[in-house]
């Protein structure tokens, strides 16, 4: 399968300082993408380099084969974390924007986002609330009908009836276009009923990325004797009390002596994120 | 995009429209009113000329009410190419640069390139629509009253120059790229509005000290009792020594030189005074001054905007 969105050795510094420091990872067509990392860790840098905000400093970023040149590419919708929208224009008028910007635009999967969500059209977007401005701005990148959609912390603004909606929404429009989606969020409960994919971002690089499913199948929680932590190889972080190790595994072998499980995502995501604290 | 453009700036837009209104309703009144005197009066005569003995009388009246209010009308329309600059130029951008929703705009499909200059063809293109009508009203009330007016200061006088012909119109197009740029710079609104308006004025004040660069005074020289370049507008005047070199002279030696003819040349030769020379304006200076300040402003203007789209295509994250 192709990829929808790569990187390769991607590095992107501000004055010097690295926010990504050579990342690598692939999101291949169709797949739906948890980009998930601790508050600064590059998430919404890497976004806006994918929208083409941004240029990479050194390294390559790919959207669909291309490289993004100061343009976003047509097939992309992207949504900014602090919702970009002009607040003395009526819904209604951020829609027309939107058909002004576009030379694709549907206008009515656009209406039907938003008539969905129960935002008026006639009101003004200074007025509406937080989450309602999230769903204007989903409608405006839906109604470039993009084949890879780049959403900055959706959720974070929605209450939890709102987030249900707004996912049933975006998993229809993978189902019924193939779309390939990337959320990010410092939650992972947010995204991991639906999310396929996983990009573990930690400090401006990627610590982990690929299908969930195989990534909980390479790990191992393993429960064992306290004594006995300093042999198993692959320890990706470690905790004990004074008897008993709970270690987290990159391999699927169960030392003798030791009990075994999958990780859960959760389990996986935080070990990862805790074993980089301690470092 | 043109209609995205033009809904982001309705408010200045309908501003301006409004200015356009009443500034063209107020001159065409001015106008009418001052046409009802000259003919009531009967000063049709003295508008050519108004040192006639017959106008004195009526011209007092004419310029007593009228004089100051063209003066008023002309430093209206002085000031309308920098307030275009800092109310229309410099917000243009710093707004959305400051309120993050260029980001909205630079993730459609429209280029920035093509973006930017829709966003100042739309607020441009009025503007000089605006400055260009008014502009026309007003000269043609002043020249309706001829010597009566304003107009009896010379073509060249300050006022009468900046607000005559077309320069205004390149003064406005140049100061709404500089509040474009600015505002580009700054990232924010009133800092950049204010900064806009400082440098557009320092640049006016400059460039207008270099007018002499772009079209050189006629210099004459004379003897000392010689009348120079009468009934011109003389921009500089003053002594030469014998070597033909510009002097300063105390005037306390020359205060007594009140005799005529040799005597007088000697008067002055005493303070080393051997002529004189003046600089002045010619009527046939005017459309080529106002051709070349045009051209300069409109060539910087044109500078100014490539800058700025240079400086958002590879500049602005």
């Amino acid at each position: 399968m192709d990829s929808a969105l790569s990187a390769h050795r991607l590095v992107k510094s501000y004055r010097g300082k690295r926010a990504l420091d050579g990342c690598e990872f692939a999101v291949p067509e169709g797949a739906v993408t948890a980009l998930v990392g601790p508050n600064g860790a590059g998430k919404s840098t890497l976004l806006a380099l994918a929208a083409g905000l941004l240029k990479p400093s050194s390294g390559e970023l790919r959207v669909f084969g291309e490289r993004p040149t100061g343009r976003t590419h047509p097939q992309v919708g992207y949504l900014a974390q602090n919702r970009p929208l002009y607040g003395r224009l009526t819904v209604a008028e951020t829609l027309r924007l939107g058909r002004a910007f576009n030379q694709r635009w549907a206008q009515r999967r656009a209406v039907q986002v938003l008539d969905q969500a129960e935002v008026p059209l006639d009101a003004r977007v200074h007025t509406l609330s937080e989450g309602a401005r999230t769903q204007v701005g989903i409608a405006l990148a839906l109604g470039r009908e993009p084949d890879l959609l780049l959403l900055d912390e959706p959720l974070s603004a929605l209450d939890p009836l709102a987030r249900d909606e707004t996912l049933r929404l975006l998993m229809g429009e993978v189902a019924d276009r193939g779309m390939t989606l990337v959320m990010s969020s410092h939650l992972l409960s947010d995204l991991h009923d639906v999310c396929d994919h996983l990009v573990l971002l930690i400090g401006g690089a990627v610590r982990l990325t690929g299908p969930i499913e195989d990534l909980l199948a390479e790990h191992r929680v393993l429960v064992g004797p306290a004594s006995r932590a300093a042999s198993v190889d692959g320890v990706v972080q470690a905790s004990s009390t004074e008897r008993q190790a709970t270690l987290l595994v990159r391999g699927e072998s169960v030392p003798e002596g030791w009990a075994g499980e999958q990780p859960t995502l959760e389990a996986l995501v935080l070990g990862y994120l805790r074993a980089a604290r301690a470092r | 995009m043109i209609w995205a453009a033009w809904r982001q700036q309705r408010a200045q837009l309908l501003v301006m429209a409004v200015t356009l209104v009443v500034g063209g309703a107020v001159l065409a009144w001015l106008w009418t009113g001052s046409q009802g005197v000259i003919e009531q009066n009967g000063l049709g005569p003295c508008v050519a000329d108004a040192h006639q003995a017959q106008c004195r009388k009526g011209v007092q009246d004419f310029q007593g009410r009228y004089y100051d209010l063209m003066k008023c009308a002309q430093v209206a329309c002085l000031v309308l190419p920098a307030l275009a600059g800092a109310f229309m130029g410099a917000p243009l951008v710093a707004r959305e640069l400051e309120q993050g929703t260029y980001v909205l705009a630079f993730t459609q499909s429209v280029g920035r390139t093509r973006w930017l200059l829709t966003k100042v063809a739309v607020s441009l293109l009025p503007m000089i629509v605006l400055v260009a009508a008014l502009l026309v009203l007003l000269r043609g009330w002043i020249g309706s009253a001829g010597q009566l007016g304003v107009d009896g200061q010379g073509a060249f006088q300050w006022l009468n120059y900046d607000t005559s012909g077309f320069v205004s119109v390149a003064y406005a197009v140049f100061a709404v790229t500089l509040g474009v740029l600015v505002g580009l710079l700054v990232r924010r609104t009133v800092p950049a509005m204010a900064l806009a308006l400082g440098l557009f004025l320092v640049v006016r004040l400059v460039l207008a000290a270099l007018r002499p660069v772009l079209v050189p005074f006629h210099r004459v020289t004379g003897g000392v009792g010689q009348q120079l370049a009468a009934g011109e507008r003389v921009a500089g005047a003053g002594f030469l020594n014998s070597a033909g070199q510009p002097i300063t002279v105390d005037s306390l030696k020359i205060r007594d030189c009140t005799e005529t003819g040799t005597a007088l040349e000697a008067c002055y030769q005493k303070a080393g005074v051997a002529g004189q020379w003046a600089e002045y304006r010619v009527a046939g200076d005017f459309w080529p001054l106002q051709g070349l300040e045009s051209a300069l402003y409109l060539c910087l203007a044109a500078a100014l905007l490539a800058a700025a789209v240079w400086w958002l295509r590879e500049r602005v994250r």
